[in-house]
């Protein structure tokens, strides 16, 4: 299946927007195996300290720096922990590279952040500990927030980088982390990091153990960006090598072995990680298998402990059959999970889609209901920012259907019964674009407008309309949001922004954006962004549809699994807390 | 004879040039561009204009083309814009998997439609043969990838059995698992091609067996066996080798359902990506593999008639 | 897509050998005779008068809007209301299975009508003029034969985007060549009878001969070469579909009905696969029973033997 099937993808959460550019691109399909990770559960226990130089920086409260052994023994659910066997995840696509600075699609990200580490990571539950966001338990043990414009980490000490050539175990310091900073935010134009670390102005390492980076101007995503998953943290010995898109030599948990091209990546456990006793798993191999049917068939014969999705593509009722195949598991069932969901897309710059009332008449004039009935019932609405994120809006904060609202609209702008309104949706057969196009051309003809389907090219799709083209009316797709507003939003709805492919215009929309980049407190923060998103719902440079919900059964003998929040990218790496119990003989 | 291989290379040489010119210029007029597609959002527009000046890509498209004929017959077959390795890695991984695949294909169909066939041949209008013409017919309405999916979904509810999906050796690293991973592909491949291959077979025997040279043999009084065998076989097999010979080049292209289903790291599945991707020396260089394979292919097909039939000779 | 290539491909040797069989057929049987002594082929053709009246009639015979989404009904199985069930999107199979029928015939003449058209027109130019045209002509056919059909679909759907017709374009063109090498064979020997020189004598142009002279005698074998590619070509569709490269959505062809979702649900739902999946096979065979048999009767070789 060359099909880049969104609703493949759907079962997992963690992916990105970039993300999705290239793997889409690469017509390849999605995550099968898990993006998920097992979580430690550990962090948003730890105690945490204010640096309390800044009322405002309050809500960014940076945890007290656990050491490592600390995390490991702190844990009670990795004290029964069992060493041994070989993790099998089944991956969809192939990684494209494993320089995450680089390309970011599922398998490539899934791949790095076995081998990589970050200095941050994003709290593990962001609902129930709404005040943290970031936690400092991977390559910074601690960090502060000195004044609106610096940040200060502390390392970890006993971190190495693995023992391979040309690398070869050096002991991992802030010269690392400035490097990687640095690279980041350098140059070269193939490295997809460059606008998220552009506020950064300069970085130094004033001892081994110590990073300074200070930004140019007050920058409220800053933690969300070093916790990125494509923040990863790499030896200059590497990266600056072509070889590093081949590659792979990081501090992280499982050390890279090697690259089985379209079959399979291995992983051998680091015995020198810098949180000890950890990982437990003795080799991990990442195998590559692009046929939905073949990985289903994997998990039935036990090959594999991880399967689930979402409808249209899994219906919730093939999962249950499977519980009734394979007895042994859990099911973790999530309402509206996805980071994000479906959208119609509109080109507000060229008629009809200049008419806000015309966009209007799509938010009005969807049928939401069904469309979440055929997503089997876990789908919710979808928002600018995921709800089921603490910057969501609420279903109450959306308009219901209102069908003669929307015929009402149309009329005012000029599409009456005897001139109905016609338009086209420009689609590839990536990012589910089949599927939510037929879906709303259904439910937008009780509104009496015609929306004609337009299959294109996959890349002539992605370059010539989701990244702003000119000549398309509207395109309609399925997608991520990124977790943090900054991120998600700035790039996508500024008059500026490098991803406003709707090329939307709104003053209002600027000031809001600008104003809570600079916010610092969570809370002041949420309500800005709240303004802003009922600002773009009504405004409607996209109408967002609905994000299903997913299904996902894993294997018993896989302990200490948890389906992470949604939005948590770095779940990816997590695979250092999960164990077999029994470990599997193959 | 060896004049004769000659000047067929000689005439292959522009057909050589069309396909990799065609092949050349359509995947650069499909939409949708490399550098913008590598570069994502955060380049500028002029980024991605100096990213196409450094790849060559704004080049005119004969200058680009000579460029690329030109490293290309010095062995230099350019970097692989997605794999980030050199083209001739990426071939060298993922050819050898599908021409396996497709030479284990038409071996399975060979074995399958040739006795098959003659039996068919021989047991004229019989049971046996209605029974195996029908099946043949049948198997030749299947989509392939109908039946491949079968294979993988229905055994392990039905028996709990199912073909091995992932791993893969090559026959120098691990018979047994090369083996196993080739087989059932090789089958799914391999029936479509046997179906086709026995109708001609039995076509094409019963057409032998009414020439005059076997009336001759027949009156002569020499045995079925030998008469079937020795003088209708043999004849008859020139269709056969024709379309065996294409067969080939044929799963060699239409291996990629196989790949992609099964999950072989082969030739298949990387053009596929590759196209979609624009990976332009990537694909340029599938196309004269495939084009080189077809040409050479059609030349061992047209040297083994000579050897089945001796009237044809090579001047 | 082995199928794409193999359509392209191997009627040419299929035919390399009965290319003197120009035009001698004793065409057209009577169909009762052509009934008694072809039984297989008659149920092959009649399975193939059904496709035809099926897509002719198929808004009257459709239950429901194919495209119309009910999420009351998802994935409900056989019933009263629909035959062959709904799909995922709570869409009737029955209507969509019907619909697809249309689709599945005109993805299949309008390819082989081109495939025909271009292979006849230059298998002909490149017999009669031999020289110069025939070897340029040539070289060119060889190429499109040596050129991987998958790249070529790729290619020419994505220039002009995957609608039926485009998907039955590209199709066509990716099959011509072979016809045109089927083709160009009997011209040769045709070129070289009497009755052509006597046209030529007198005055007769070229066009004219072609066309009145040279075209006549090879419509046996162009039929029988083309009627075998009805089936092939809505194979070649199927699996395109299922790379992803075949019509968009919400169009329903049997390919698209097979592919993406509907393969990996059959579990569950096995009627979404199994209906249109059973009605390639049904019209592939129909066509290749049919296409077997016509090719016995027309061609003097094998008539009545086979």
């Amino acid at each position: 299946m060359a099909e880049d099937n969104y609703w493949r993808r759907y079962s997992r959460r963690t992916v990105r927007r970039r993300s999705f550019i290239a793997g889409g691109a690469a017509g390849l399909t999605a995550l099968m195996a898990a993006a998920a990770g097992c979580s430690s559960g550990k962090n948003n226990t730890t105690a945490s300290t204010n640096t309390g130089s800044n009322a405002r920086v309050a809500g960014t409260v940076a945890p007290a720096p656990p050491t490592a052994q600390a995390l490991a023994t702190a844990d009670p659910a990795l004290a029964n922990a069992k060493r041994g066997g070989t993790f099998n995840i089944d991956q969809a696509d192939e990684p494209i590279s494993l320089d995450n600075h680089r390309q970011e699609t599922p398998g490539s990200i899934q791949a790095a952040n076995l081998v990589y580490n970050h200095l941050l990571r994003r709290a593990e539950d962001f609902v129930a500990a709404p005040g943290i966001i970031y936690v400092s338990d991977e390559l910074a043990s601690g960090w502060e927030q000195i004044d609106k414009l610096t940040y200060r980490f502390s390392l970890v000490k006993n971190a190495k980088w693995h023992n391979v050539a040309p690398v070869n175990g050096r002991v991992f310091t802030a010269d690392d982390v400035k490097y990687s900073i640095d690279r980041m935010r350098g140059s070269d134009p193939e490295l997809r990091t460059r606008s998220a670390w552009a506020p950064v102005d300069k970085v130094e390492a004033p001892d081994p153990y110590t990073v300074v980076v200070t930004t140019k101007q007050p920058y409220a995503a800053f933690t969300a960006i070093a916790g990125h998953t494509w923040s990863i943290i790499m030896p200059r010995e590497l990266a600056d090598t072509p070889d590093v898109n081949r590659k792979a030599i990081g501090t992280g948990p499982f050390i890279f072995k090697d690259w089985q091209s379209g079959v399979a990546l291995h992983f051998d456990r680091n015995p020198d990680y810098f949180r000890s006793g950890q990982p437990f798993f003795d080799h991990v191999v990442m195998r590559v298998v692009p046929d939905l049917g073949a990985r289903t068939a994997n998990f039935r014969a036990g090959e594999t402990d991880i399967w689930g999705g979402s409808p249209p593509t899994i219906p919730f009722s093939t999962i249950d059959d499977m519980k009734n195949a394979v007895p042994d598991v859990n099911e973790i069932k999530r309402t509206g999970s996805n980071n994000s969901g479906t959208k119609a897309f509109f080109n507000t710059t060229a008629a009809p889609f200049n008419d806000k009332r015309v966009r209007q008449a799509f938010l009005y004039g969807a049928d939401y209901d069904s469309m979440i009935k055929i997503f089997g019932g876990l789908a919710q609405r979808a928002g600018p920012m995921p709800l089921a994120s603490v910057w969501g809006l609420k279903e109450a904060d959306f308009p219901k259907t209102d069908v003669a609202k929307a015929k009402a609209l149309l009329e005012a702008a000029g599409y009456t019964a005897d001139k109905p309104l016609r338009v086209k949706t420009t689609i590839s057969r990536q990012y589910a674009g089949p599927a939510v196009s037929q879906i709303l051309q259904q439910v937008m003809k009780p509104v009496g407008v015609t929306v004609d389907i337009d299959q294109i090219e996959d890349t002539a799709w992605i370059t010539q309309v989701y990244r702003g083209g000119q000549n398309y009316q509207m395109t309609s797709f399925g997608d991520w949001s990124w977790e943090d507003p900054d991120r998600g939003l700035y790039a996508y709805f500024h008059t500026d922004g490098n991803a406003n492919n709707t090329h939307y215009t709104s003053t209002q929309a600027d000031a809001l954006l600008e104003q809570q980049r600079g916010e610092f407190d969570v809370e002041a923060r949420k309500k800005i962004v709240r303004d802003l998103q009922l600002l773009l719902v009504d405004d409607a440079p996209n109408v967002w549809l609905v994000s299903t919900g997913t299904d996902e059964l894993s294997r018993k003998r896989l302990h200490n699994y948890k389906q992470m929040q949604m939005g948590n990218q770095n779940s990816y790496r997590e695979w250092e807390n999960c164990w077999f119990d029994p470990i599997p003989s193959t | 004879m060896s004049n004769y291989i000659l000047r067929r290379l000689i005439a292959s040489i522009p057909v050589l040039v069309l396909v990799t010119f065609g092949a050349f210029a359509l995947i650069r007029i499909i939409p949708g561009d490399l550098a913008a597609l590598k570069l994502g959002n955060d380049a500028t527009p002029q980024e991605i204009r100096d990213y196409r000046t450094k790849l060559g890509l704004n080049d005119p498209l004969p200058a680009q083309y000579i460029k690329w004929i030109g490293h290309t017959l010095t062995g230099d077959f350019g970097q692989s814009q997605w794999e980030y390795r050199p083209v001739a890695d990426v071939v060298r991984d993922k050819f050898p998997v599908t021409l396996e695949l497709a030479l284990l294909a038409v071996a399975i169909s060979t074995a399958f439609a040739i006795p098959l066939g003659i039996l068919s041949a021989v047991r004229q209008d019989s049971l046996l043969d209605q029974a195996l013409r029908f099946t043949a017919i049948l198997f030749l309405a299947i989509p392939s990838f109908w039946l491949a999916i079968l294979l993988i979904t229905l055994p392990p509810i039905w028996f709990g059995w199912k073909p091995p999906l992932t791993g893969y050796a090559t026959p120098w690293q691990d018979p047994a698992l090369n083996f196993r991973r080739m087989i059932w592909p090789a089958l799914v491949l391999g029936v479509g091609s046997a179906a086709f291959v026995l109708r001609l077979m039995r076509s094409s025997l019963l057409e032998i067996l009414r020439q005059d040279y076997i009336r001759t043999a027949w009156s002569k009084g020499l045995r079925e066996r030998t008469v079937i065998l020795r003088h209708g076989v043999k004849v008859g097999m020139i269709p056969i080798v024709t379309v065996l010979g294409l067969q080939f080049s044929v799963l060699l292209g239409g291996a990629v359902i196989a790949e992609q289903v099964f999950g072989l790291p082969g030739m298949g599945r990387s053009l596929l990506g590759a196209v979609s991707r624009r990976d332009y020396p990537l694909v340029q260089t599938y196309v004269l593999i495939f084009a080189l394979v077809y040409l050479v292919m059609n030349l061992i097909v047209d040297l083994l008639y000579g050897y089945l039939d001796p009237r044809i000779t090579y001047s | 897509m082995a199928a794409i290539d193999s359509i392209a491909r191997d009627d040419r040797a299929l035919f390399e050998r009965t290319t003197t069989a120009y035009g001698v057929a004793a065409w057209p049987l009577s169909v009762l005779r052509f009934c008694r002594r072809k039984p297989l082929g008659a149920f092959g053709g009649a399975i193939t008068l059904a496709l035809i009246v099926m897509a002719a009639i198929h808004p009257w015979i459709a239950t429901y809007d194919p495209n119309a989404i009910n999420p009351n009904e998802v994935l409900h199985g056989l019933s009263g209301q629909h035959y062959f069930g709904t799909d995922n999107y709570g869409r009737d199979v029955y209507s969509r299975v019907v619909y697809g029928a249309w689709a599945s015939l005109e993805v299949s003449i309008v390819s082989v009508a081109i495939g025909t058209a271009i292979g006849t027109a230059i298998g002909v130019l490149s017999g009669y003029f031999g020289g110069a045209v025939d070897m340029v002509l040539q070289r060119f056919v060889d190429a499109t034969l040596a050129f991987p059909g998958l790249i070529l679909a790729i290619a020419l759907v994505g220039l002009v985007g995957p609608s039926v017709k485009n998907v039955s374009i590209a199709i066509g063109l990716v099959t011509f060549p072979s016809l045109s090498r089927i083709v160009r064979g009997p011209v040769l020997s045709i070129k070289a009878q009497p009755y052509i020189e006597a046209a030529r004598s007198t005055g007769a142009n070229s066009l004219r001969i072609m066309l009145r002279h040279v075209l006549p005698n090879i419509v046996a074998i162009v039929i029988v070469v083309s009627t075998a590619r009805f089936g092939a070509a809505i194979l070649v569709e199927s699996s395109l579909s299922f790379l992803g490269l075949g019509p968009p959505p919400p169009t329903a062809t049997w390919g698209s009905m097979l592919s993406g979702d509907a393969i990996y649900i059959m579990q569950t739902a096995w009627w979404l696969a199994f209906f249109p999946g059973a009605a390639i096979t049904l019209v592939v065979l129909g066509f290749n029973l049919f296409g077997d048999a016509l090719r016995d009767v027309m061609d003097p070789r094998l008539r009545g033997r086979s």
